[in-house]
This record gives C-alpha cells, sequence and structure tokens, in this order.
C-alpha cells in the first residue's frame, strides 16, 4: 500500500517550472529519501505532499486523501519538519513544546511526560527556559525536531532535518527516527549527507532540476548506475603516479582524494580488475614509482548521485 | 496569544503608555482646554480624551497582535502552523480572538484607571443603548485594526517596508481622528480626513455610551464602525487564503 502516491506533479512559480511532471510511489512503513542538488524541487515536493502548496498540475495521494482537496485530513496524521528553523520567538523551549502538544490535542499529562522524555533523548536540559534567542542554533533544530514528536503520525516529512547538528546528535536524531519506522512510521527524508541516506533509507528518489532521474534501493542504484569501478592508490612520488596513470587508456580521470593527499582515486570501465591492477602496477614500477597500497573502493550513493545529476547537467 | 504575553517588555509598555497618555496629554492640556461641548453636553478634557486613549489603546494593541503573523512567517512558524491539522480559517480566527481578547483587555485596562476619572458618568452604562455603544466600539476598534494589520502582512515580507508602512500610516491614524480634539473646532480639510478614518467612529461611539451623550450621527457611526469592521475581517480571511508559503 502506497503512503505517497505522486502523479505527474508540476509546479511554477511565475517563470520558474520548479518540478515537472515528478511521479513516484513511497510505501506504508518505509524510509525513504529524497536527494537533488539545491534547488533539484526537493522542498517544493515536500511542501505539495504536506499540503503547503497546490501542484500547477498532477496530483498526489498521501495516506489515501488527496493533497488538494483533503489538507486537512491529511495534516491530522502527518509531521514536518522544515528544512528552515522555525519558532515562537517569545516562548521558552518547554513552553514551544507543551503549545504544540495543546495544538495536537494531547492532555496535560501527556503533554508534561512527552516534554520530559523529548529534553532528555534531545539533550535539551540545558535549554529548559530558554527563548530561542538565547539558544544555539543546533538547540533551536533539536527543538524543532522534538516539538514535532509531540505528537503521534503515520507520516513524518524530514527536510533536511539534521543541518546544523554536531555529529553525536545527528546519530541520535536518526536512531531515534529509525526506531520510529521500525514500528510503522513512514519517512519520507531529504538530505544533502548522502551517507546519512544510506545509512536511513529502504529506497531512494533522485531529483534533478524538478525531474526524477532515478527511484530504487540504495543497493539497485548502486548497481544499476555506478557503471565504472574505482581504484585506490597509494604511492610515491603521487604526482609523478597520477602523470603515468595518465597515458594508460581506459582509465577515467584521475583525481586526488583530498588535496596535498598521497592517494589518489582511478574510475575505469573495465570489468576485469585484476589485468586493470596488474597494468597499473607494472606501469608505475617501470617508472620507480613506489606502491603503498592499491585497492578496489565500493561505490557510494555519493558516487550514485554525481553520475546520475552530473548527466542529466 | 501565549508567545504576546510572554512578551514582558511589550506588556509593560501597552499598560503603561495609555497611563502616561490620561496623565500628561488628558491633565497637561486641562489647562489650556476649555469644556468641549457634546451633543450639548460639556465636558472638561480629561473626560473628553479618555475615551480617545481607549480607543487608541486599542488600536495599538490590535495593530501589534495582528503583527504577530508577519512574525510568524519571519520565524518559520507561519508555515509550521500551516501544516497543523485546521484550517487556514481557523488560523484566522485565533488570530483575530486573541487580537479581540488582547485589545479588549488593553482597552478594559485604561477604563479601569479612568474610573475616578469618568466616576461621574460611569452610571450611564446601566442604559442598554450605551452599552450597546460601548461593546461595539471596544470590540470592533480591535477587529478593524487587528484585521487590517493581518491583511497587510500577508502582502509584505520584508521587515524594512513593514517597518516603514507602520510608521508612516500609525500616527495619522490617531492624529487625524476624533481620539484627541473635537472636529467641530478642527480646520475643515482635517475634519473631512478625519470622517474617513474609522477610529473617529469607534472613539465617538465609545464617547457616547461612556459620557451618556447623544449626537445626531451616532447610529450612522455604529453602523459604520460594524460594517468596516466586517469588511476588513472579510479581507483578513480572503488575504489569508490566498497568501502562499515561501518557496
Amino acid at each position: 500500500m502506497s503512503a505517497i502516491e505522486a502523479v505527474d506533479l508540476s509546479k511554477k512559480f511565475r517563470n520558474t517550472l520548479a518540478l515537472d511532471s515528478v511521479s513516484f510511489e513511497v510505501r506504508r512503513g518505509e524510509v525513504f529519501g529524497f536527494l537533488g542538488r539545491n534547488g533539484a524541487g526537493k522542498s517544493t515536493t515536500i511542501k505539495i505532499l504536506s499540503t503547503l502548496l497546490l501542484p500547477s498540475e498532477g496530483h498526489a495521494i498521501v495516506l489515501d486523501h488527496d493533497t488538494a482537496r483533503d489538507g486537512q485530513e491529511i495534516r491530522k496524521r502527518i509531521g514536518l519538519v522544515q528544512q528552515a528553523l522555525s519558532y515562537e520567538f517569545s516562548l521558552t523551549m518547554e513552553r514551544q513544546l507543551d503549545l504544540y502538544g495543546r495544538i495536537w490535542g494531547l492532555s496535560h499529562s501527556e503533554r508534561l511526560a512527552k516534554t520530559k522524555y523529548l529534553i532528555d533523548k534531545f539533550e535539551l536540559k540545558d535549554s529548559i527556559g530558554k527563548t530561542p534567542s538565547q539558544m544555539s542554533i543546533g538547540q533551536r533544530r533539536r527543538m524543532q525536531i522534538a516539538r514535532e514528536l509531540m505528537h503521534d503520525m503515520d507520516l513524518l516529512f524530514l527536510d533536511e532535518p539534521t543541518t546544523g547538528l554536531d555529529v553525536q546528535t545527528r546519530r541520535l536524531t536518526l536512531d531515534l527516527f529509525r526506531e520510529k519506522a521500525k514500528v510503522g512510521l513512514t519517512i519520507f527524508l531529504t538530505t544533502h549527507i548522502l551517507q546519512e541516506a544510506e545509512y536511513m533509507c529502504d529506497r531512494v528518489g533522485i531529483i534533478d532540476r524538478g525531474r526524477i532521474v532515478a527511484v530504487d534501493s540504495v543497493d539497485a542504484l548502486k548497481s544499476k548506475h555506478a557503471k565504472e569501478h574505482t581504484l585506490e592508490l597509494m604511492a610515491n612520488p603521487i604526482s609523478e603516479a597520477a602523470s603515468v596513470l595518465g597515458k594508460i587508456d581506459n582509465l577515467g580521470q584521475i583525481s586526488p582524494i583530498s588535496t596535498g593527499d598521497s592517494t589518489i582515486r582511478v574510475p575505469f570501465s573495465s570489468s576485469d580488475h585484476q589485468t586493470v591492477i596488474s597494468e597499473i602496477v607494472s606501469a608505475l614500477t617501470q617508472q620507480g614509482i613506489s606502491i603503498q597500497r592499491i585497492g578496489m573502493v565500493e561505490p557510494t550513493l555519493e558516487d550514485v548521485f554525481i553520475g546520475l545529476t552530473a548527466r542529466v547537467n | 496569544m501565549s508567545g504576546f504575553a510572554a512578551s514582558k517588555a511589550q506588556l509593560a509598555y501597552n499598560l503603561l503608555s495609555p497611563v502616561l497618555y490620561v496623565f500628561i496629554v488628558g491633565f497637561g492640556y486641562l489647562g489650556i482646554v476649555n469644556f468641549i461641548n457634546i451633543g450639548g453636553k460639556l465636558v472638561n478634557y480629561v473626560l473628553f480624551v479618555t475615551p480617545g486613549i481607549i480607543t487608541v489603546q486599542i488600536m495599538s494593541v490590535s495593530l501589534q497582535t495582528g503583527m504577530t503573523l508577519f512574525l510568524d512567517r519571519q520565524t518559520g512558524m507561519f508555515d509550521q502552523l500551516l501544516a497543523c491539522p485546521f484550517s487556514r480559517r481557523d488560523y484566522v480566527l485565533s488570530k483575530v480572538i486573541s487580537i479581540v481578547i488582547q485589545g479588549l483587555a488593553s482597552g478594559l485596562f485604561v477604563l479601569l484607571i479612568g474610573i475616578p476619572i469618568l466616576l461621574g458618568t460611569i452610571g450611564s452604562l446601566a442604559s442598554l443603548w450605551n452599552l450597546l455603544l460601548v461593546i461595539v466600539s471596544l470590540t470592533m476598534t480591535a477587529v478593524f485594526f487587528g484585521s487590517i494589520m493581518l491583511t497587510t502582512v500577508t502582502f509584505i515580507r520584508s521587515v524594512q517596508k513593514f517597518n516603514i508602512l507602520f510608521n508612516t500610516l500609525y500616527l495619522p491614524i490617531m492624529f487625524l481622528s476624533s481620539a484627541f480634539y473635537p472636529l467641530e473646532n478642527a480646520p475643515k480639510l482635517l475634519s473631512i480626513v478625519a470622517l474617513g478614518n474609522p477610529l473617529t467612529y469607534s472613539t465617538d461611539l465609545l464617547r457616547s455610551g461612556l459620557l451618556d451623550v447623544q449626537t445626531s450621527i451616532e447610529p450612522l457611526e455604529l453602523v459604520a464602525t460594524m460594517v468596516l469592521g466586517v469588511i476588513a475581517l472579510v479581507s483578513a480571511f480572503i488575504a489569508f487564503n490566498r497568501v502562499t508559503v515561501e518557496q
């Protein structure tokens, strides 16, 4: 059964076509990653699905309701953590949580219990009694996520929810979402941190310039779209090694992993890894270049994403 | 509303400013302004100006409360609240109710501190007609100015534009009305402009109700105040339904 069914969704803002016939499906209980570059149309899609915007064309069914007709029915059953921070400027952190609980009709005792649980869970004790202007960006982000979890829901939209969070809090937050997904919550996640998507998502959709370019599981995307293989090589001197490798046919563009590093990545298309490695080793040793380490690296979702979005561009 | 109440500085300002108006403007001008004739009844300047200060206070608080929608947009709460399980109509309605409650509370506070001044006339509220005038005036002032602010902020997104508009309109609305001086004695142009100002009608109604005076245009002002309040409210609903979230 689908939690979300987007059919030919298009959205035009004046002369800009933000979404162009976007269609995809999100199954109930899955964590669906929606990835794209800045301005690709991720947030616009979320705003249409969460009933904040109407599509210019097409339609979307969310939890069996049409977003254009039954907005209120949908909003009763969804949660939304938006990319931009949002807060009541003059309320303390705990009152913001309480107010949200009230909006969702929680009783006083439920609000107290949930507020306490979420303050503990998101390590917000230091923010008790503080208004947003007295809190760091990370604390405001944690408050925003905690606030959304004050109420129960069937579907949660997360638009870059971990922006501004430190590594520990990011992992803690993702684990909390995973826990909720395990007990049936459907999650629609956008993020620029692709390791986060790999960690969280059952399936991923990639959007570029308002068009869907791929939808599948992470593993399927890797096997379908990461057609090039990558070899990682540590050698000395690295600049000469790069120069030698540049003269070998069938190798892609050689790139250092990071500036000043003695490691380079060499993409190639041949599926005969052993022959390619032998050829590289032979070419380098003939030139007196010492090889410290050589091996294949697994393609990442990032490789797939860059490949797909680069091709479209 | 809880956000507004939590702003202690705002609350203190709203409580203190009308007191200052009553004492500085009211008693300050008492020595230089003669008795004023309203509907055949002579009243001193403090009595004359107190109803004006009450409506100005309600207008001021209602505009500030309506402004919270602008703050909601600035702090991302507008989009967030629209994703909550209620309709846009409910959202506007809650804003208007909040405006009316806060506007009335501030107006009643000024009325409370004005009781010693109005003591001789407060008994006039025993008359149902006078009571009606007072209630319509207090409520519709809040509804009108709060709704106008709600409508305005749906069109404005920049803080600078908002500040310019607010400061440009606030003082003329306050002073181009019958709140601080009788229009009969004002220059012709000024009194004509003031007749187009809804604050004039609601102030005149409150003055009539509190001071137990009748003027010939009282029924007209009553209808005008109610009609303008309803028009402003409907405008707020329409503007709110059309407003879009940030892209």
